[in-house]
């Protein structure tokens, strides 16, 4: 028995020992050799053709138009179809394909690692690369009745979305795509009875299960499109209850292991049935990624999501619920892409930022999340309705308020709805990496401009301390009741962000800081009651 | 009284002598500039480490009818703490050490022979076992900061520091005994063997294959089933 142990031991370690001297190449190189296991490939082709290509048959007017509006042009390459030759070309090896992707000229397949990387000897591809992606949405909660009517009140309120309403403005005209894991009830509850009633859910697809039913799986989205154009007897629970909408499941489950191609194909999808605006509550997180790869280069995601942003889509997606993870923490894919509107929640009832949400900035820098709104809100569930939490519902409530700037100003491009949307809220032109520029007010568009400008407090230099003196006197509980605090920061001469503060002023009507300890070319920025100043250190 | 006179009137002239307007709480204080992502240590970096926990059910069979037992009531349950260290984006290894209860439930037969011949109303043999193991990790597919799917392969050794046999009979008038023997002279203290792992995340199918004999062979008693094949669950966030 003893010696029978002592071979297989020896047996053992000589694997072990074998298997490591044959992989240990360096951390991060890996090989699939001789795994045996099936894996998600992109395969990215050479060449396309526009032979035969009718941009007006190919695309919805409405992708026409905003391609016009663009000025993009009706037969640029990337929009052109991938050749169908080089797709039945992988057919024919017995590859199955999940996606044909023209924005990046490339099918996703699924194959043996050895195969996969042997096409790249086939004349018309130009290379090909692991697929990578998993996908964390948030979590939905028991279904309640409509009471919480304080909620919903300052849920209706608190973005002044009555001046849209007041206006006759719904988002009528645009289009908003949304990417989810399913809207169950959608097409049975009684606050989306307006939407099918009207036709105002022009398409759906399930791009996992390839048919045209969404409405089962999940009630994740139906609380998302709830949040956009959702009605209740007790009011609206989202504004652009005018919008038409494109809904997608992109999504297998609530926690699933999801594939990037479905966003991909969702995103092309979209595009060409003339999306305005995509509202994404979705975020790719640790399951294929790593925190320094939030750089909104890395993901295919974010690149994609880049991409729908230079065809004229604007692209509104949650900045993920890792804020409190110490762990990850940051802005989570594709919130950190560079033309995506990322959205913040806010805790309630003190309109700071909630613990889950993450913060910026990304990994290269760059600020994010750009604007913030309520994490917690009543919506339409399954058949009542539901307070789920997450900045998954927080995105479709800014993608609302988008629909409805763009209504007023349909001329404007993505980018200047945008620019618009940072440009009226709360904090703007004060930015810190939990709250971006604070919540967007659609008071900004009816009123003057000038009466936000009104300075609230003074700064005053004394020997080595910075005094912020408000003008007004603030009483005990003011801030906190009025969520009117003091925000103020550190900033570096390239533009960061160094360090930033909130702070609850209770009866106070200055503030000292030490200003020994900074350097040279550093900031102080100081945002109080829609006043923001600076001054610099000497 | 003249002394609650003089404390009002101090108190007083604190109040009116403290500088009004200073009194401020932060409730958000955050230092970007400072903040440092710790790339060394995580569920897919170069160092990892976690517990676990881990049910584990006695299978195969014993080396004659007398080491039959009772499958399902015969188990271990371990509780352990596993390092982890990456070698590339396949491949990792590492150490663990644990604790374990492993009971054994004798089949009560005629052909009964661990560890003795008696019939018993209930009985067991009991293990507590401090051990270490080394294991070497495939992960499959690719994956971020995360654990992913993954088979492991790799050795165990344990000290069996004590060891229990229980008996529990009832008499005549109905009278119960239970009689609980330590020190036992036929056990090993050190026993070692192999291991298997199949995870995904949280979740862990494992194999044990005991290759030591848990009986001094001077004692004569068969050897009970070697096998082992549980259920772990590895107590890290994903």
């Amino acid at each position: 028995m003893q010696k029978k142990s002592y071979n297989l031991l020896f047996s053992l370690f000589l694997c072990i020992a074998l298997l490591c001297t044959a992989t240990t190449d360096g951390e991060g190189q890996y090989s699939f050799k001789g795994s045996g296991q099936e894996n998600g490939f992109w395969v990215f082709f050479t060449d396309k053709s526009d032979e035969g290509f009718d941009p007006y048959s190919f695309f919805d007017k409405k992708a026409i138009e905003r391609r016009e509006r663009h000025g993009i042009c009706l037969y640029d390459p990337v929009d052109l179809p991938v050749r169908q030759e080089y797709v039945d070309s992988l057919h024919t090896l017995g590859l199955r394909i999940s996606v044909v992707s023209r924005w990046f000229n490339a099918a996703h397949i699924y194959s043996l690692p050895d195969m996969a990387f042997g096409l790249e000897e086939m004349e018309f591809v130009r290379s090909v690369s692991p697929a990578t992606l998993r996908l964390v949405p948030a979590m939905a909660l028991p279904e309640v009745d409509l009471s919480d009517k304080e909620l919903l009140k300052v849920q209706q309120e608190y973005m002044g979305t009555g001046f849209f309403r007041k206006n006759g403005i719904n988002g009528s005209g645009i289009r908003i795509a949304i990417f989810d894991a399913g809207f169950r009830g959608v097409d049975t509850h009684a606050a989306f009875s307006h939407l099918n009633k009207n036709g105002q859910i022009l398409d759906t697809w399930d791009f996992h299960r390839n048919r045209v039913n969404v409405y089962s799986s999940s009630t994740h989205g139906t609380m998302v499109l709830s949040a956009i154009a959702g009605k209740s007897t007790q009011g609206l629970l989202g504004p652009a209850t005018g919008a038409d909408f494109l809904l997608a499941r992109t999504e297998i489950f609530r926690e699933p292991l999801a594939e990037e191609q479905y966003w991909l194909a969702a995103a092309e999808w979209a595009d060409r049935r003339g999306a305005d605006i995509i509202n994404s509550s979705l975020g790719y997180v640790f399951h294929r990624y790593f925190p320094e790869e939030m750089d909104g280069q890395t993901s295919l995601i974010s690149r994609a999501a880049n991409m729908a942003a230079r065809r004229g889509i604007l692209v509104v997606n949650a900045a993920g619920n890792m804020g409190d993870n110490d762990k990850w923490r940051i802005i989570v894919t594709p919130a950190d892409a560079d033309s995506v509107l990322s959205v913040g929640a806010l805790d309630y009832p003190s309109m700071l930022r909630a613990a889950y949400s993450s913060v910026g900035p990304t990994t290269d820098g760059r600020p994010k999340p750009n604007v913030s709104a309520l994490g917690t809100i009543v919506a339409a569930g399954r058949r009542r309705y539901a307070t789920p939490s997450g900045t998954s519902f927080a995105s479709p409530q800014v993608a609302a308020f988008a629909a409805c700037l763009w209504q007023m100003h349909p001329s404007w491009s993505n980018m200047q709805v945008f620019n618009a949307v940072e440009r009226s809220s709360t904090l703007f032109p004060y930015y810190d990496y939990s709250h971006g520029y604070g919540t967007p007010q659609a008071s900004y568009f009816f009123s003057d401009p000038a009466a936000f400008a009104a300075p609230t407090f003074d700064l005053v230099r004394h020997n080595d301390s910075l005094r912020i003196v408000l003008r007004e006197r603030v009483g005990p509980g003011n801030s906190e009741k009025k969520n009117e605090y003091l925000y103020y920061q550190i900033r570096n001469s390239d533009g960061s962000i160094e360090s930033y503060f909130v702070v609850d002023l209770e009866e106070a009507n200055k503030i000292r800081l030490n200003m020994a300890d900074l350097v040279r070319e550093q900031q102080v920025i100081v945002h109080y009651r829609g006043h923001t100043a600076g001054m610099e250190v000497e | 009284m003249y002394n609650t006179i003089i404390l009002s009137l101090a108190l007083l002239l604190l109040a009116a002598g403290s500088k009004p307007g200073n009194a401020q709480t932060v409730i958000i204080s955050e230092e970007p500039g400072t903040r440092e992502l710790d790339t060394g240590y995580g569920m897919n970096r170069k160092h990892y480490s976690h517990s676990w926990l881990s049910v584990d059910f006695i299978a195969g069979r014993p080396d004659s009818r007398g080491g039959d037992i009772r499958y399902w009531r015969s188990r271990s349950l371990s509780y352990g703490y596993r390092y982890k260290r990456k070698y590339s984006e396949v491949f990792s290894g590492g150490l663990e050490f644990l604790i374990s209860r492993r009971a054994f439930y004798p089949e009560q037969d005629p052909y009964k022979m661990v560890p003795d011949t008696v019939i018993n109303d209930k009985e067991k043999l009991v293990f507590l076992q401090a051990g270490t193991g080394a294991y070497q990790r495939l992960n499959f597919g690719r994956r971020g900061d995360h654990i992913g799917s993954f088979l492991d392969l790799g050795i165990y050794g344990g000290w069996n520091f004590h060891v229990r046999h229980i008996t529990d009979n009832s008499l005549e008038g109905g009278e119960r005994v239970r009689v609980r023997r330590t020190r036992l002279d036929y056990p090993v203290k050190f026993e070692y063997g192999l291991l298997a792992r199949l995870g995904s995340g949280n979740v862990v199918l494992r194999g044990t294959y005991r290759l030591s004999d848990l009986f001094k062979a001077d004692s004569g008693l068969p050897e009970l089933p070697r096998l082992t094949l549980g259920l772990e669950i590895g107590m890290h966030p994903f």
